[in-house]
């Protein structure tokens, strides 16, 4: 993942980051296919991805290869947001990082 | 829109309702807007039970997520966002596969984890319909 797209990315998931609940009752499609797009970005062999803890980068690997368990677990929208509420928090964790 | 039952059986206990979007009733083909059908299986721990065709006439999303009523989970090669939306909102699990993948050995796989550990929702799902 390039600087350029985690940037956009991280801004994607602040937008979402205060009511990513709520969007799971009122657009749900929404959660949908940000977790489909987040686990390609997390899938690729890219440095900015091991400074992330491996349970993310595993899991999205496990669901973009098609793994049934995953897939079937990740088919509840609720699971898609915990997913991304969590990695949200710790991208916005490694970005005060850097700016401090 | 049309349902072709195949077999009658009687619900089995602890199952799920799943429909594929396939052309050929044998792999996962299909994008859920253009599906012409869908193959309906009954799985349980112990058993599967290819239950139902339904057959899809018209192009209409509304009317498409109504042909699938009672179904719990629906495997497809992609969906579009409205269609995404109304499916969830209606109940149904939505998975994509992004591959074409085999139905039978999707349903193996269902099988073997409903027979060792399944999410969560999925309990959720055998315990509503249980009750």
């Amino acid at each position: 993942m390039s600087k350029e797209t985690y940037h956009q990315l991280f801004k994607k998931y602040d937008l979402y980051r205060s009511d990513i609940y709520l969007l799971c009752e009122e657009k749900p499609a929404e959660i949908l296919f940000l977790f489909d797009e987040v686990c390609e970005e997390l899938s690729k062999p890219v440095a900015i991805n091991n400074q992330l803890p491996k349970e993310f980068v595993q899991s999205a690997k496990s669901f973009t290869s098609q793994n049934t368990f995953t897939n079937v677990y990740f088919a509840e929208i609720s699971n898609r947001a915990f997913f991304l509420s969590d990695l949200i928090d710790f991208l916005a964790l490694i970005k005060s990082k850097k700016t401090t | 829109m049309s349902s072709i039952k195949i077999t009658t059986n009687d619900s089995q206990e602890g199952s799920l309702k799943v429909a594929f979007a396939t052309t050929d009733l044998e792999n996962i083909d299909s994008h859920f807007g253009s599906a012409k059908q869908f193959a309906v299986y009954e799985i349980s721990k112990s058993a599967t039970t290819m239950c139902e065709i339904k057959k899809v006439l018209e192009k209409d999303t509304d009317k498409a997520v109504a042909l699938l009523e009672g179904i719990d989970i629906v495997y497809f090669t992609n969906v579009g966002a409205i269609a995404a939306a109304k499916l969830i909102n209606n109940g149904i699990f939505t998975i994509k596969y992004k591959e074409i993948v085999g139905i039978e050995e999707e349903i193996k796989k269902l099988k073997d984890m409903l027979n060792s550990n399944p999410p969560p929702f999925i309990k959720k799902i055998i315990e509503k319909k249980a009750s």
